[in-house]
C-alpha cells in the first residue's frame, strides 16, 4: 500500500471486553469468516483494533470501508479503504463487521440496502455502560469499592495471558468483597459524584480505592466530551431516584451541557483526515509518543483546577462518613520520559506528582505511588505513553493494589512505597 | 507569533509544507488532542490563559487565525490591567 495514506491508528492494547466480544463473534458465525473476505466498517480506532484481533485469529483478507469520502482510496497498514457502495456490492463475496460502538446508524444503512444481519453483516457490540451500570447497582455493603479508568479493563496485545487487572483484583480479593467501578477518561469529580451516589444506597465503602490518573486532573479535560459520560451519568442517576438529594442527577445536567457546548471535538470530529500518531509500521510515532507525554504528565497541573477540588471533596466526605481511602497514582512509562524529554520529563512530573501528594497529605492520607513500579518492556508497547501495561507489569499493580488494601484491612502501619526518590531502592517503608 | 505557532504545530506533525493559511482541520493536523497540545504549550510559552469557551472552530482554522485570537486576547489581557 505504499504511497496511499495509512489512517491505522496505533493499536497495541485493547479493551478485554472488545477482544472477547470480537473472538465471540468470530466464534458464533460459523464459516462466515474462513469463506468470505471480511469488511470492517468504520476506518477508525475500533476498526483498527478489530483488524489486529482478527488477524491474530489468522484473518488477513481484510478490507475496510467508511461513510467518510476522505478515506476512500486510503488504508489501514495493507487494508484498502473502499467507498460503502462498493463494499454493498460486494454482497456475497464478504461479511460485514460493524465496527464503531455507536453503530445503529450503520446497520440501518446496511438494512436499507437489503443486507441482512448474522448472513451479510455482524455488529460485535460492547456496552461497557450496561456493565458499569451492572456493577454500580451490584450489592456490597462495608466493603471495598475501587475506581478507576481504562487501565484495569485494558490488556496488551502481546500477552499470552490476557487476563485483565480487573480480573487480577477480582480473583484475588473475591468478587463479593470488591466493586470495581471504571471507565474510560473518567476522572475525579464524576468519581466523587458516583461515590456519594453508592453511600445514599446504602453501599458506603469501608475502603476506597481511587486511581489518581494525571492525564485527567487538567482543566482541559472536559475539552473532550468523550470523558463526560454523560449517558451513563444520566442512566445511574436514573437508578439512583433522587435518594442521593438530586446530586447526580445535577451532575449529569452537566456532563449533558458540557457534551453540548462547542468544543474541541465537536469540531474536529469528521473533519480529520488522517491519524498523525502512527509511524510507517503501523506503530505510535515518536512524535506522537512526545505530544502525550506532554499532555498526560507534563502540562502546568493548576492546584485549583476542578479535578483536584474534587479530589479533596471525597478526602473530606470518607473523613465525615469514617472510611479509608486508598488514593494510587498508576506507574508511569518514566524510562520512555526520559528518553524523550531527558530531565524536563522528571522535572515537570515531580512538580505535577508534589501537588497531588502534598494535597494527600494535607489529608493525613498517603498516596500509594506507584509512578516507578514497571520499566519500560512491561507496558504493552515500546512506546506506550500511557499507563497500559503488559500482563507482567498488571500483575505488579494488582500485588501492590491488594497488598496495600490488605494491609488498610488489617490496620498495619506500615507499606511499601514506589516512586519518586526510589528510583534506586526501588522500595521503602513509610510510616501510614 | 505565527513562527511560535507553526513550531508548536510542528511538534505534532510535519508541517513543512503548512503556510499561514493552511486549513488545519482539514488537513489534520489538529484534532482533539493536539488542540489541546497547542493550547497549554501557548498558554506555557505565553504566559497567558485561553478560557474554554474560546476554544472554537474559528479561533483555531490556521495559523493566521490562532495568532490573530492569540493577539487579542493578550492586547485584552493588557487593556483589562
Amino acid at each position: 500500500m505504499e504511497g496511499t495514506k495509512n489512517f491505522a491508528w496505533p493499536v497495541t492494547a485493547v479493551s478485554k471486553e472488545d477482544f472477547d466480544v470480537v473472538r465471540s463473534c468470530v466464534a458464533s458465525s460459523g464459516n462466515l469468516f474462513r469463506d468470505k473476505k471480511i469488511m470492517i466498517f468504520g476506518a477508525g480506532i475500533r476498526g483498527s483494533l478489530i483488524s489486529v484481533i482478527l488477524e491474530a485469529e489468522g484473518f488477513t483478507n481484510i478490507l475496510f470501508t467508511d461513510n467518510n469520502p476522505d478515506k476512500w482510496g486510503g488504508c489501514i497498514d495493507n487494508h484498502p479503504i473502499v467507498p460503502p457502495e462498493a463494499a454493498i456490492s460486494m454482497r456475497g463475496e464478504t461479511v460485514i463487521v460493524i465496527s464503531t460502538e455507536e453503530g445503529d446508524p450503520i446497520k440501518a444503512q446496511l438494512e436499507k440496502a437489503g443486507l441482512v444481519e448474522g448472513v451479510d453483516f455482524l455488529f460485535p457490540k460492547t456496552d461497557l455502560y450496561d456493565k458499569f451500570a451492572g456493577e454500580f447497582e451490584r450489592k456490597a455493603e462495608n466493603g471495598i469499592l475501587a475506581m478507576g479508568d481504562c487501565m484495569f479493563e485494558v490488556v496488551s496485545f502481546h500477552d499470552v495471558n490476557k487476563q485483565s487487572l480487573a480480573e487480577m483484583i477480582f480473583e484475588r480479593l473475591g468478587n463479593e468483597n470488591i466493586k470495581l467501578l471504571t471507565m474510560h477518561g473518567m476522572g475525579m469529580r464524576s468519581f466523587y459524584h458516583i461515590l456519594k451516589a453508592q453511600s445514599a444506597m446504602g453501599m458506603r465503602p469501608g475502603i476506597f480505592v481511587v486511581m489518581i490518573n494525571f492525564e485527567t486532573l487538567t482543566d482541559k479535560q472536559h475539552l473532550l466530551p468523550r470523558s463526560q459520560h454523560s449517558k451513563l451519568m444520566r442512566r445511574l442517576s436514573d437508578i439512583v431516584k433522587g435518594v442521593d438529594g438530586g446530586e447526580l442527577s445535577e451532575y449529569a445536567c452537566i456532563t449533558e451541557q458540557r457534551v453540548k457546548n462547542v468544543q474541541a471535538e465537536f469540531f474536529t470530529t469528521n473533519k480529520q483526515k488522517s491519524a498523525p500518531y502512527t509511524n510507517s509500521t503501523g506503530d505510535i510515532s515518536i512524535k506522537a509518543a512526545r505530544l502525550f507525554f506532554k499532555l498526560h504528565y507534563m502540562y502546568k497541573l493548576d492546584p485549583n483546577t476542578e479535578n483536584l477540588e474534587y479530589l479533596a471533596k471525597v478526602f473530606e466526605f470518607a473523613q465525615a462518613e469514617g472510611f479509608h481511602v486508598i488514593p494510587f497514582v498508576p506507574p508511569v512509562n518514566y524510562e520512555l520520559g526520559e528518553s524523550l524529554f531527558g530531565e524536563a520529563f522528571q522535572a515537570a512530573y515531580r512538580r505535577n506528582f508534589k501537588i497531588v501528594d502534598d494535597l494527600t497529605k494535607k489529608y493525613n492520607c498517603d498516596l500509594l505511588d506507584l509512578s516507578h513500579l514497571c520499566t519500560k518492556e512491561l507496558f504493552s508497547g515500546s512506546f506506550t505513553p500511557d499507563e497500559t501495561t503488559n500482563c507482567e507489569g498488571r500483575q505488579k499493580i494488582a500485588d501492590k493494589i491488594t497488598r496495600e488494601i490488605e494491609r488498610v484491612r488489617n490496620g498495619c502501619i506500615k507499606r511499601e512505597q514506589i516512586g519518586f526518590g526510589d528510583i534506586e531502592r526501588n522500595t521503602r517503608l513509610r510510616r501510614c | 507569533m505565527s513562527k511560535l505557532v507553526l513550531e508548536i504545530l510542528s511538534e505534532i506533525q510535519d508541517c513543512d509544507d503548512v503556510k499561514n493559511d493552511t486549513l488545519l482541520l482539514e488537513r489534520g493536523i489538529l484534532d482533539s488532542l493536539s488542540i489541546i497540545y497547542l493550547i497549554n504549550e501557548l498558554e506555557e510559552r505565553l504566559n497567558m490563559t485561553i478560557p474554554l469557551e474560546d476554544v472554537v472552530e474559528d479561533n483555531f482554522k490556521s495559523i493566521e487565525s490562532i495568532v490573530e485570537f492569540v493577539l487579542t486576547r493578550i492586547n485584552d489581557g493588557l487593556a483589562e490591567s
